[in-house]
């Protein structure tokens, strides 16, 4: 516990600010307040988009332009009227979304060719990496649409009316994204769960 | 083959995604940091050429271009009147109501009682 005014205090104080709160800040100059803003969101936008793209450098600068889209709006934010994160992502989403098309990377499932092509070898498939790799593979065989509400509710973390926001759809049609995408992931990951030895549940 | 609202046989491969998620690097940051400096600095050089502008609004202060153009209007008309009737715009006895000549028995209180007092 730290006492109230104290530089430690305060430092909490400021680490638990609002997003809307530091963007209103950054709007009236305040350096800090951006600097924060960096801290707390650019590391998971570039996670999300890195999922969704599968391309580390686009995934940067996808999130670097979203987070260069959130300084401009800046100025005109009006609090209440939606969650920072939310808008974020939702600008991740649309930017990928424009990527993908411009590339003609979207492949449908079944469409996306042998689904062990570039699985782990099954000598290398005990690893924690091994697992991540065969659900990055995984993911990049969905359909964009499910591709983005699986990785946004189960690795991002967000709920489902967020998602809704995020992906400007319904409660409903999220729902039944993800679960078309999961089971797809299963068929997909169903040879790699036997391989590293897990069961269905 | 698990149900759609079962994650467990799914949840393995989110953790070890999760335990890979790529990390920030340090010069990733700083290029949003500076461009997050940089468009603060663009706000504040528009508002300063923002500024000169404002100093146009004594004429909405005064009730816009239609009181504006009224009143130059009528400082036109003076400026006629100035210079077409000067000796008469310039006499404070413009219409010699106040001249030796003029008839400024209407303005005596006791004019016409005479006619009742001879009756």
């Amino acid at each position: 516990m730290t006492d109230a005014g104290s530089p430690e205090a305060e430092a909490e104080a400021e680490a638990e600010a609002p997003d809307a709160a530091l963007l209103v800040a950054y709007g009236n100059g305040d350096r800090q307040a951006a600097l924060e803003l960096t801290r707390r969101h650019a590391p998971r936008l570039l996670g999300y988009a890195a999922r969704i793209l599968n391309d580390r450098a686009e995934a940067e600068d996808v999130a670097q332009e979203a987070m260069l889209r959130l300084w401009t709006i800046a100025p005109e934010w009006r609090q209440g009227e939606a969650q920072v994160s939310t808008w974020l992502y939702r600008v991740v989403t649309n930017l990928c979304t424009d990527r993908s098309r411009k590339r003609g990377r979207e492949a449908p499932l079944e469409a996306a060719g042998d689904p062990g092509d570039d699985r782990p070898s099954a000598e290398a498939s005990l690893t924690q990496a091994a697992r991540a790799a065969a659900l990055k593979a995984a993911l990049q065989r969905l359909p964009e649409r499910q591709r983005q509400a699986v990785v946004l509710r189960h690795l991002e973390g967000l709920t489902n009316p967020e998602i809704a926001q995020v992906m400007d759809i319904g409660v409903e049609a999220v729902e039944s994204l993800t679960a078309r995408g999961k089971r797809a992931l299963r068929a997909e990951l169903a040879n790699e769960r036997d391989a590293l030895g897990y069961e269905d549940g | 083959m698990a149900d759609d609202d079962d994650d467990t046989d799914l949840n393995a491969f989110f953790e070890a995604e999760l335990e890979a998620t790529p990390a920030a690097t340090d010069a990733f940051l700083r290029r949003i940091e500076a461009d997050a400096i940089e468009r603060l600095i663009e706000n504040a050089e528009g508002q300063r050429i923002q500024t000169p502008v404002r100093k146009r609004g004594w004429l909405e202060a005064l009730g816009g271009w239609p009181v504006g153009a009224g009143l130059a209007s009528v400082a036109a008309a003076g400026l006629v009147i100035g210079i077409v009737l000067p000796e008469e715009a310039m006499s404070f006895d413009t219409f010699g109501l106040l001249s030796a000549d003029g008839d400024l028995d209407a303005f005596d209180p006791g004019y016409g009682t005479e006619l009742f007092e001879e009756s």
